[in-house]
């Protein structure tokens, strides 16, 4: 399995979330603060490369579309009334995944999932299958920073949309590192996070060895990749 | 050769006889409710579940240990933060999506692979679409999928705020339907490699990007198409369709044509099971299945309900009458918002 491209767009919020809209290409009337955070990352990563329409999509994110959620929770619980229908419909995982697909024109597989760790290994069997994959990480924090905190804890607040570009060997495929030895294992303490593939991937080191909770693997960069 | 080795169901169905095809009256919604299940049960109906399978496919403590575990569903936690929201006013209380799997992971013993699949109502038959490719590529050898959906206001008010409910009942293909009736249901699925009555042979995901909420016939007919050669037959082959079959008015219509077009020269059965136990969403890929199985081990497969008249633009009659169970190749379709499609084969053979 090949890495071809990769974006990391890492936040440290301060005062407010900021107006992701301003970074796309392409604006979409009903996206929201997550879906924006989601088309940055992915349009960071593809920048002017054609995916093949078959191309699988992974969307990997603990708690989803955090704000519309709390936003519709709010207007159902607390205002009882019904909730905007595109509010509601945000709050669905799959609609992501079509606004990628949308603007990626890709009309392959499209999963939303948990973790890097639970995606990785769904993509690396579209990889076998000779599919190109588009996999990110995508992390949203609570608008009410206040909330952010009761939720999260004390710790930096930091909004997120990290992205590979994978796809199987080919020759006219040009990648930047190639992920080997991928094995999973029975569930054990983590050595390393997914954030520390995407700070290995703009670094200047040649390899790194990913001990996960479920799965290992190694990265190799090859020359100016 | 993946087989299904085992599953179990807890549905409104399991509520009895009488009241198994009627759903009930919430606030003013129809509803199909599994009786006597609170929100803080949330972990023990998928964990009851997740046990009757375990002991129906008969799991060894050393089997399940390397057993991966594949959640599909489409609401994960709201029940539970709805519980905080009603009775505190606390929104989004219960973060961490992958902590389902994890509990039920840890409660039943299972130390596999895990992960928790969330794309609307094809979250579970997408997990059973993963499973079996990630059994072929030899990085898994077993999994226990679990559909989960459960009772939340959320799905009931975001469908009712698209105009999306029926009044009374789900009518599919019906000239009179008015929409969806949602349910609550939780089963589980074993796909393993030890021979069995059933075979998941095809299955394929595809996403239409036409529009968020309404599917296209055509992509509808090409994720049919891919799945049936995915099983390395043809559209002749299918005995009978277990239908998306929402009772909505344009998703009826876009998979109707999408069935005509595809099976011009011989249309298979076609089955809709939703009028038994609502939309159950996000676990309705291994509710309909399990339901489907069960008919079948029983020789018999029921009729489709609440079909009275032929609508002009569906075009399309589901069975009326009971049919006998056959051997032979059964399409499933499941299509969800965000143009989220998948269908699975099941080859069916004592």
């Amino acid at each position: 399995m090949y890495i071809c491209a990769f974006s990391n767009i890492t936040e440290i919020v301060k005062d407010k979330l900021s107006y992701k809209k301003a970074l796309l290409d392409r604006k979409f009337n009903r996206s929201d603060n997550f879906i924006n955070l989601t088309l940055a990352g992915v349009q960071q990563c593809v920048k002017d490369r054609e995916l093949p329409k078959d191309s699988s999509i992974y969307i990997a994110s603990e708690n989803g579309n955090i704000n519309t959620t709390i936003k519709v929770l709010d207007s159902i619980f607390i205002q009882k009334k019904l909730p905007m229908p595109f509010n509601f419909l945000n709050t669905v995982n799959s609609i992501t995944l079509f606004y990628v697909a949308k603007n990626f024109n890709i009309e392959g597989k499209a999963i939303f999932t948990d973790s890097f760790e639970s995606a990785l290994p769904q993509a690396f069997v579209d990889v076998a299958q000779g599919k190109t994959v588009l996999l990110g990480v995508v992390t949203e924090a609570i608008s009410d920073l206040e909330l952010h905190k009761k939720r999260f804890g004390d710790k930096e607040i930091v909004e997120s949309s990290r992205w590979l570009l994978l796809s199987p060997k080919t020759d006219d495929v040009k990648a930047m590192a190639s992920i080997e030895e991928f094995k999973l294992q029975t569930y054990t303490k983590a050595e390393h996070s997914q954030e520390e593939l995407f700070t290995f991937l703009e670094s200047e080191e040649e390899m790194f060895e990913f001990r996960g909770e479920s799965l290992s693997f190694r990265v190799l960069k090859f020359d100016g990749g | 050769m993946i087989y299904i080795e085992g599953y179990a169901l807890i549905s409104s169905l399991a509520n009895g006889v009488e009241e198994s095809v009627l759903p009930i009256d919430i606030d003013g919604v129809k509803y199909y409710k599994i009786s006597d299940i609170e929100p803080l049960e949330y972990y023990d109906i998928i964990e009851k579940v997740v046990r009757l399978v375990i002991e129906e496919a008969e799991l060894s403590q050393e089997e399940l240990h390397n057993t991966a575990l594949f959640i599909g569903t489409s609401s994960a936690k709201l029940p539970l933060n709805e519980h905080h929201a009603k009775e505190s006013g606390e929104l989004l209380k219960d973060l961490y999506m992958s902590e389902v799997s994890q509990i039920i992971a840890q409660r039943v013993g299972v130390n596999g692979y895990r992960t928790i699949i969330s794309t609307a109502c094809t979250s579970s038959s997408n997990a059973l679409i993963q499973v079996k490719e990630m059994m072929e590529s030899g990085l898994i050898q077993r999994a226990v999928v679990v559909g989960v959906e459960l009772y939340n206001e959320l799905s009931i008010n975001g469908f009712d705020s698209f105009m999306l409910l029926s009044k009374n009942s789900i009518k599919p293909f019906d000239a009179n339907r008015d929409g969806i009736v949602l349910g609550e249901g939780v089963s589980a699925v074993v796909l393993g490699k030890k021979k069995s009555a059933f075979e998941l042979v095809g299955g394929a995901i595809n996403v239409d990007t036409t529009s968020v909420t309404s599917p296209h016939f055509e992509n509808l007919k090409e994720v049919m198409s891919q799945a049936i050669q995915s099983a390395n037959i043809s559209t002749k082959d299918i005995y009978l369709i277990k239908a998306h079959a929402t009772a909505s008015i344009q998703n009826d219509i876009a998979e109707a044509e999408a069935i005509n077009l595809l099976f011009k020269d011989s249309k298979p059965h076609i089955l809709a099971l939703k009028p038994y136990i609502g939309h159950t969403m996000g676990a309705c890929g291994t509710n309909e299945l399990t339901l489907l199985l069960e008919s079948l081990k029983q020789g018999i497969i029921p009729k489709t309900i609440n079909f009275k008249s032929m609508d002009k633009e569906c075009n399309l009659q589901p069975n009326l009458k009971e049919l006998e169970a056959k051997e032979g190749y059964y399409l499933l379709n499941y299509f969800g918002f965000g143009g989220n499609n998948s269908s699975l084969v099941i080859k069916y053979g004592v």
